[in-house]
């Protein structure tokens, strides 16, 4: 048992006080993410699809973005949008896709459909990266 | 295997009796998916092509689908698989991290499969740690 907890512990180097990595020993999935890290650039990976991605030290962080009618307030959970988002209105909502997948949190509301269609997905990208209290909220809903 | 879980959530800094597996200390959101770690119940939803199976740690859950792909038991496959309405059932995890297509097994009638796809995927990520290692071997780190 010492063995196989030494290997985990070796195989995913995890453990230095500033360090957040994703990783496998044999078949055990670990991601570790830090709360308060913030990122050091973002981008919008595909505008038409709504995706986005993170950049942070030791690993990247990928998501989807999603404009609809459904209105919140600032970092609140929506469980019920788990499958479907929609995808027209001036609520912008995000989603962390990998390492982990969180469920959907509101993020901002535009004045007009358009607006938030081309903007939600870099104002996702932007928030995972910088917006510490966001990014605890994205991390929070992933159960 | 107890032990094993319980000191790498002490490593993590995660204190709370019930976050064997899934820590959320002060600063770190720690997520470990051990195939060693059997389920306690699942559900499915046949129509929506859904399962769940709740572990000790938290919910994990996922898609099905059929199509005509053959696969070997517990193996996950490179390509994106899609519905076609055919006889081999295969599953996916999607939450809470997003692993490959694990195939399951070949029913005998496309009516079948649709009919049980999803209960296969939820029942084996619960009972069977081969199965679960498929899954959760899969995730992309």
């Amino acid at each position: 048992m010492k063995k196989t907890l030494v290997g985990l512990i070796c195989a995913c180097s995890v453990f230095a006080a500033d360090a957040q990595t994703m990783c496998k020993h044999k078949n055990t999935y670990i991601a570790s993410i830090s709360k308060s890290t913030n990122g050091t650039s973002s981008t919008v990976t595909n505008a038409a699809n709504k995706t986005w991605s993170a950049t942070f030290p030791n690993y990247t962080i990928t998501g989807n973005a999603a404009c609809n009618e459904i209105s919140g307030t600032a970092n609140t959970v929506n469980t019920a949008l788990y499958t479907t988002a929609g995808d027209q209105g001036t609520y912008c909502w995000c989603q962390m896709q990998t390492p982990l997948s969180s469920y959907w949190v509101f993020l901002d509301t535009y004045a007009t459909d358009s607006a938030c269609t081309s903007g939600c997905a870099g104002a996702c990208a932007t928030a995972i990266q910088s917006n510490a209290t966001y990014r605890t909220a994205i991390l929070n809903s992933i159960w | 295997m107890n032990k094993y879980i319980l000191l790498l959530a002490g490593i993590f800094f995660c204190g709370a009796a019930n976050a064997s597996v899934m820590c959320s200390s002060s600063d770190y959101v720690t997520v470990v998916l051990d195939p060693y770690v059997q389920g306690t119940t699942y559900t499915y939803n046949a129509a929506a092509m859904t399962w769940t199976t709740v572990f000790p740690y938290g919910n994990v859950s996922g898609v099905a689908v059929c199509n005509d792909t053959g696969g070997s038991y517990g193996v996950a496959s490179n390509d994106e698989q899609y519905e076609t309405g055919g006889v081999k059932c295969w599953c996916k995890m999607t939450h809470p991290a997003v692993s490959r297509w694990v195939f399951y097994f070949s029913r005998s009638a496309a009516s079948d499969c649709a009919d049980g796809c999803a209960y296969d995927c939820g029942y084996h990520v619960r009972y069977d740690s081969d199965f679960r290692s498929g899954v959760f071997g899969s995730v992309a780190p």
